[in-house]
Formats: C-alpha cells, sequence, structure tokens
C-alpha cells in the first residue's frame, strides 16, 4: 500500500490524533493498510476524497466505532477505543448525516447536551440558532436538513470541546447552508485554538478552512500534504487541482 | 445526568407509554367483562373457584404474555429508532463510562416497565379480589409479581437484542430470550423459581455487551462462559420441560394374575405397537391366547361371546359377580404435590336429591381457624360449626394435610382425611346440612405421605395410605389400616396400581425400569405371589 506523504508530520507532545501503522480491512476487502496519520492540535485537518473511499470508515475508526486488525489509534494519546469519559468531553463529534436526538425540540436537545459538558457554552449555541428564525420549541424532526445541520454545529461549539470531527458535514446541505456552516465554523476555530478533523467530498468550502490534508483515494491510497503546499499552483483552483489529483489514480 | 437521561427517553416514550396505559384499560376492561360473564353464567358461582383451585385454570393466566408484551415493546421503542437512526452513537458519545450510560438507560427502561406492570397488577388484584376469596387473592399477587418480573428480564434482554451488533451473539440473546419466555411464563411458580433471579442478575451484563458492540468490543473474561453456562441451564431445563409435559408414558410391562393358569402373564410393550405376550418368563404365548388367560380382565368379549358365567376352579363366577368386584385405584408420585391454594368444597349431599349439587362454600384451615367462603358472601353458621366441631374433636391446627375427592362426580361423598398438626388423623363430612367430624385411628409411629380416597359403590375399600416409609395400606370402609407388605416400592419414584377381581388384589407398580407385581388375597390380605420384570 501506497503512502504518499509529502509533507512529514512530526509525532510530538501536541499531537491530538496519531495513527501508526494502521491496517483495517472489511472481510476479505482491505481497506487502510499500515496507514500512519498524525493530526497537530490547533490545526485542521481535512480528510478529503470522494464518495465511498472510506473517509467515515476512518472516522469511525477514529472514535472507537470500528476495531482494527492491525496498529495503533490514539486520541489524546489514549487508544481511540477506550476513550475515558473525559476524553469524550473534549471530543466534539458530527456524526455523518447529522444524527441527533430529533424527537426533542431544540430547546431540550440544548438542555440535554449542557448537562453532560461543564463548559458548554449557552450563548454559542442560542447565536447560532438566531440565525435562523426558529422557535426554540420546535420539534428537531421537524426542521429541513439545514436547519438541523446549525442544530448539531450549535450543540458541537457550545460543548467546547478540544477536538471537533466532523464526518462529512456537507451531506444533504444545500450551498447556502454549507457556506453558513463552514463560515460559522472558520469564525469560531479563528478565536480558539481548537484541533479540528473534518471530512468531505466537496472541496471549494474547505479551501479556506483546512491546514492540513489527507486525501484518500481508492484502494486506499494516501496523499498527505498542506493546503499551502498543494495550493501553491495559482493557475488552477483548488477543486480542479484535487480533481486533477484524484483522477491520476 | 441522570435526569438528562430520563428526560430524553421520557421524551422518546411518553406516547407509546400513554398508549400502552390505554392498551392496559382496554385489555382490563375486556377481563373483567369475561369474567363477568363466567361467574354469571355458571351455577354455583363456585364452580369458577374449583376451577382455578383444583384445575389450575387460572382465568388470567394469558394475560402473562401481555406483560411480556409490555416488556418487550419498551425495548422496542427504547432502542429500535435508536439502532436505525444509529443515534445510539451520540449516546455512546456521551462523556460518561460505558457501564453508566448502559445503566442510566436500563433504569429509564425499567421505570416505564415497572410502573406499567404496577399499575396493570394493582388493577387485577382488584378485580380477582371481587370474584375470589382472599387466598386466591394472595396468588394472583405472587403471580402477578412474577409476570412483572417477566417483563422486566423480557424487556432487558430484548434491549440487549436490539443495541447487539454482532448478528450471531444477536442471534444467542434472541435465542436466550424465546427460551426465557418459553420456560418461565407457567401456570405456577414455587420456591424454585428464585433460580430465575439468576438470569436477572446476568440480563444486564447482557445489555452492557451490546453496548460495548457498538464499539466492537465485547465484556471480558468470564462473560462468555456465563453466557454458555446460561444457555446451557436453560436448554437442560427445556428438555426437563420436555419430559413433564409432552414425552408419552410408557410402560414396558403390563402384568396380570391369571387365575386359570395360577402363574402371572404380561405383555411387553416394544414400542409401534408391537408386542409380546407370556407367562411368567416362560413360555410366549398369541394375544388371542393370553386373553384368554385372563377372564376376569377380558369379561366383556366372554359375555358378548356368551360364555359367562364362567367356572374357574370348580367355581362359578356370574357376570355381575365379576362386574361388581372390579375396582382400581391409582397412584403416581404427582400428586404428592399440593394444590398451589388448598381450598376445599364441602359437599353436602342431600338424601332425597340422586346427584351430590356443587358445593357453595368452600373452606381452608389456617394457622388457627378453618375458612368457609361462600360466593354471596352469606354469613352462614358453618364456619363456626366446624371450627366447633373440630374443637370438639381436640384437632391442633394447622392442618398437615388434607386429602380427598374433591369432584361432585361420584356416587357418593366420603368427605375428607385430615391430618391434624400432631399428626392425628381426623374424618370431616357432611351430608344433609349436618357436620361429621371424627378422629380416625391408624397405625402408631407412621407418618403419612398420602391418601387417596375413592368413593365406589362395592363399599369394601375407600381408599389407600402410603406412609413415608413407602408402606402401602388399604383403607377399609371405616378407614382402617390394612398393611400390603409390597416388597419394592418407593412412592416418591414409583407408579402404582390397585386392579381388584372376584378373587384376588393385584398390585402392578414401577418405576419404568423395574415392573413388579404382586397377588394379594381378598381375605386375608396376605400376599400370595409376586413377580419382577426388568426394563
Amino acid at each position: 500500500m501506497e503512502v504518499k506523504g509529502i509533507v512529514k508530520m512530526r509525532r510530538n507532545n501536541k499531537t491530538v490524533i496519531d495513527i501508526i501503522n494502521l491496517s483495517y480491512s472489511y472481510g476479505s476487502k482491505k481497506i487502510y493498510e499500515n496507514l500512519n496519520l498524525q493530526i497537530k492540535q490547533g490545526s485542521v485537518f481535512g480528510l478529503l476524497g470522494k464518495n465511498g473511499v472510506g473517509k467515515s470508515t476512518l472516522i469511525n475508526i477514529i472514535m472507537g466505532y470500528l476495531s482494527f486488525q492491525k496498529g495503533q489509534c490514539l486520541i489524546f494519546n489514549q487508544p481511540s477505543n477506550q476513550l475515558s469519559a473525559k476524553d469524550k468531553e473534549n471530543i466534539a463529534l458530527l456524526h455523518e448525516g447529522f444524527i441527533t436526538y430529533d424527537y426533542m425540540n431544540i430547546e431540550q436537545v440544548e438542555r440535554f447536551f449542557a448537562s453532560f459538558y461543564p463548559k458548554w457554552k449557552r450563548n454559542l449555541f442560542y447565536d447560532l440558532i438566531n440565525l435562523m428564525t426558529l422557535n426554540y420549541s420546535q420539534k428537531i424532526s421537524t426542521l429541513s436538513c439545514g436547519q438541523k445541520s446549525q442544530i448539531v454545529l450549535g450543540c458541537l461549539l457550545a460543548q467546547d470541546a478540544k477536538l471537533l470531527i466532523l464526518d462529512d458535514y456537507s451531506m444533504g446541505l444545500d450551498a447556502g447552508y454549507r457556506r453558513l456552516f463552514i463560515e460559522y465554523l472558520k469564525e469560531y476555530i479563528q478565536k480558539t485554538n481548537k484541533t479540528v478533523l473534518i471530512t468531505s467530498h466537496t472541496m471549494n468550502d474547505l479551501e479556506h478552512v483546512i491546514d492540513d490534508m489527507a486525501i484518500i483515494q481508492k484502494g486506499g491510497l494516501i496523499h498527505l500534504d498542506t493546503m499551502e503546499n498543494f495550493n501553491r499552483d495559482k493557475s488552477t483552483t483548488f477543486e480542479d487541482k484535487f480533481l486533477d489529483f484524484v483522477g491520476k489514480y | 445526568m441522570f435526569k438528562s437521561i430520563f428526560i430524553k427517553e421520557y421524551l422518546k416514550l411518553k406516547w407509546s407509554f400513554f398508549f400502552l396505559f390505554l392498551a392496559e384499560f382496554v385489555v382490563l376492561v375486556h377481563f373483567t367483562f369475561k369474567l363477568y360473564f363466567s361467574f354469571s353464567s355458571i351455577e354455583p358461582e363456585s364452580m369458577m373457584w374449583y376451577q382455578w383451585i383444583q384445575l389450575q385454570q387460572k382465568p388470567y393466566f394469558y394475560l402473562s404474555y401481555f406483560y411480556v408484551a409490555i416488556g418487550v415493546i419498551i425495548a422496542l421503542i427504547q432502542f429500535l429508532l435508536e439502532m436505525i437512526k444509529n443515534r445510539i452513537k451520540i449516546s455512546v458519545h456521551l462523556p460518561l463510562d460505558m457501564r453508566t450510560i448502559m445503566g442510566f438507560h436500563l433504569l429509564c427502561g425499567w421505570f416505564f416497565v415497572i410502573t406499567l406492570t404496577a399499575f396493570f397488577s394493582m388493577a387485577l388484584v382488584n378485580i380477582i379480589g371481587y370474584y375470589y376469596p382472599n387466598d386466591v387473592l394472595v396468588v394472583t399477587l405472587k403471580d402477578s409479581l412474577a409476570y412483572s418480573f417477566a417483563s422486566i428480564v423480557s424487556y432487558t434482554i430484548m434491549a440487549s437484542v436490539l443495541v447487539e451488533k454482532n448478528r450471531k451473539k444477536q442471534f444467542f440473546k434472541a435465542l436466550l430470550l424465546i427460551l426465557f419466555i418459553f420456560l418461565f411464563i407457567k401456570e405456577e411458580y414455587s420456591r424454585i423459581d428464585f433460580f430465575w433471579i439468576l438470569i436477572f442478575i446476568i440480563a444486564p451484563f447482557l445489555l452492557l455487551d451490546s453496548f460495548y458492540s457498538i464499539k466492537q468490543q465485547t465484556l471480558k473474561k468470564g462473560f462468555q462462559p456465563i453466557m454458555i453456562l446460561v444457555f446451557l441451564t436453560q436448554l437442560g431445563l427445556m428438555y426437563s420441560y420436555y419430559v413433564q409435559h409432552y414425552k408419552k408414558e410408557f410402560n414396558r410391562y403390563y402384568i396380570f394374575y391369571s387365575p386359570l393358569l395360577n402363574d402371572f402373564v404380561y405383555q411387553k410393550n416394544f414400542g409401534n405397537h408391537q408386542f409380546e405376550y407370556g407367562v411368567n418368563h416362560k413360555t410366549t404365548f398369541t394375544q388371542k391366547e393370553y386373553q384368554s388367560t385372563l377372564p376376569f380382565v377380558y369379561w366383556k368379549d366372554l359375555d358378548i361371546q356368551n360364555q359367562l358365567p364362567i367356572t374357574i376352579h370348580g367355581k362359578v363366577f356370574e357376570k355381575e359377580t365379576i362386574k361388581e368386584s372390579r375396582l382400581s385405584f391409582n397412584y403416581t408420585p404427582k400428586m404428592l404435590k399440593p394444590l398451589e391454594i388448598e381450598l376445599y368444597p364441602l359437599f353436602n349431599p342431600k338424601k332425597n336429591e340422586g346427584v351430590i349439587p356443587f358445593s357453595e362454600e368452600f373452606f381452608t384451615i389456617t394457622k388457627q381457624k378453618v375458612n368457609v367462603y361462600d360466593y354471596d358472601q352469606k354469613r352462614n353458621k358453618l364456619e363456626d360449626d366446624l371450627n366447633l366441631h373440630l374443637k370438639e374433636n381436640h384437632f391442633h391446627f394447622p392442618a398437615k394435610k388434607i386429602w380427598g375427592k374433591t369432584t361432585n362426580l361420584k356416587p357418593f361423598d366420603l368427605g375428607y382425611l385430615i391430618l391434624d398438626a400432631q399428626n392425628s388423623l381426623f374424618h370431616l363430612k357432611r351430608a344433609n346440612d349436618t357436620l361429621f367430624v371424627k378422629k380416625i385411628p391408624y397405625p402408631n409411629h407412621i407418618e403419612l405421605a398420602y391418601i387417596n380416597l375413592s368413593e365406589n359403590r362395592q363399599k369394601r375399600l375407600s381408599g389407600y395410605a402410603i406412609d413415608i416409609q413407602n408402606n402401602f395400606y388399604l383403607l377399609d370402609w371405616d378407614f382402617n389400616f390394612i398393611k400390603l407388605k409390597l416388597s419394592s416400592f418407593n412412592h416418591t419414584t414409583m407408579k402404582l396400581k390397585l386392579l381388584a377381581d372376584p378373587l384376588y388384589y393385584l398390585i402392578q407398580y414401577d418405576d419404568g425400569t423395574n415392573y413388579y407385581a404382586e397377588l394379594y388375597s381378598k381375605q386375608t390380605y396376605e400376599k400370595i405371589d409376586e413377580i419382577k420384570f426388568d426394563n
């Protein structure tokens, strides 16, 4: 398995996510083999790739929902499948498809999560919600996908976690809500020193958000790079470069 | 944090909870109307009591499955959509350890299940209390507690089935649930059922294991062997259930005594309608020859063939003599099992009525006195009279055992034999509105295990008794004990049959492996002959 590490990301004390020689197969199908990946504290890391290449699989491995056959996966220097309650408190996790307790209303879901996170920022949640003219007693299941995405983002940001893992934030969102989501996230990151791991199959929105990235191709090939390096050539757009790159394989 | 999870679960379950309450109400109304109809269409109403107490037909038994359904439905509502919509991942990611996450969700589920079953049980006990005596009420309460327990365990295991991600383990847990429901739901609960507390203790661990499966983990060390042990135990219980309920009783030998041959003849059963017939252990013969050796058994054939009366060793036996001499008593170890509720109809045959009317009054003997129940709750003198009669006869409460035939489908009523706290035996009966209580003498130094009363027109034997030393006694019409010296009888493992013909008493007994037959004189009650066959 080829691992293209253009930029060396050194493992150090400030590494938040550390994947070492990780191999994962689904039945006889190899998804990852000897994968090495480090995500530094304070960086925004993009896990990019077309649909179905295994981005969510990697997120599920990182969050301990999938167990791998070989290697190590550490978050805050702890095995990812044995995270303590304290570690989980510091990880804000967006599940693919904006999964949330959609039988609750906005106010109830805010109160629910607030009780679990001591650093809960209620204002952050409601600032985001107030961008949409929604009644707080409205049930989440009755909201559009875009509105739901804002509720989920509000919950993640209010949690004030050290690490944000956002799995396919763009799923089901139109351009307007994607932009709103990203703009708000960007503003939030700029004010704080959060580490972000974000996956997406739409590239344009992320150009000015991510610092480091891994492009995953079918067959598990990984291309590691920084946004600065990848985007050095200004003659083509980021998306074209990405498509050209993906097209090579 | 528990409060938050409780509110979350409440928001999810509130409508289903409300509809389950409504469903309970509908089921209870239906049950009440059914019971009302049963009581209003039967005369006397105490027949309904009889059906419950003597025939073990509990009117609410079918509701046990409703209890189980409550548990299963709550689990489905709580966890099915969580799994389908992947919301369980959010719950698992809450900043709590896995045991706490599972524990909080489990406590919420239990709260809803217990609330629903408690309401249902209270209503059920109240309804039953309106129609049945207090003693029945206590059993209803016990049963409803057992059903509620089944509901809680079913909920917990069902939740573990729903949350489990590993398909093989999911199947295994589902199998555990099905076995549990099949084995636990039954007509009567006893102390041995406390064994099921073990599964109640293990069930939360099944659920915890399922929660771990979301992160592709499993409970460590020792859990898998425990699960397999529980499964194997359930399979063992399943086999025992099959043996008790469905396995056909198989008699290898039918042994009779031929007055023509003066020897034992036998029919050996090989199964599948294959038989061997023979004399003692010596020679075999055809079925026809076999039947011809037993004129008192196949006397009807002889009658049709106009071969009666028959002369045997110079003595003539008429059809009527043979017919009237025939009598049989049966015993199986199952008869030792006491009734769940010791309530007995107190018959009151009348001189001028051909059929014994079914009793309106039932009696039970408590620690201090006799209680008499009457459906119409008439305050009659019977209870006072009965207590007075017992007191006058120096009866010591409570009663250890009560024996008698509780059906009115008999030619007459012999009443009951009651063993008191000091091992004295009393005869109690009522006829023509008169109570009769009398102390019955019986051999010293024996401890009675069982008495069977059998009202029969011969009026020579009133039944039999067995003591704990496996001695067998015939009871004459005045309840005198006549000991028959059975050589190898064990009342805890063997079934027994007594057959009377014009000449002898034949006693067959066996434990399924060893088959014995012993012949006794009808005049002296001495043993004449005996034989043993091995399986």
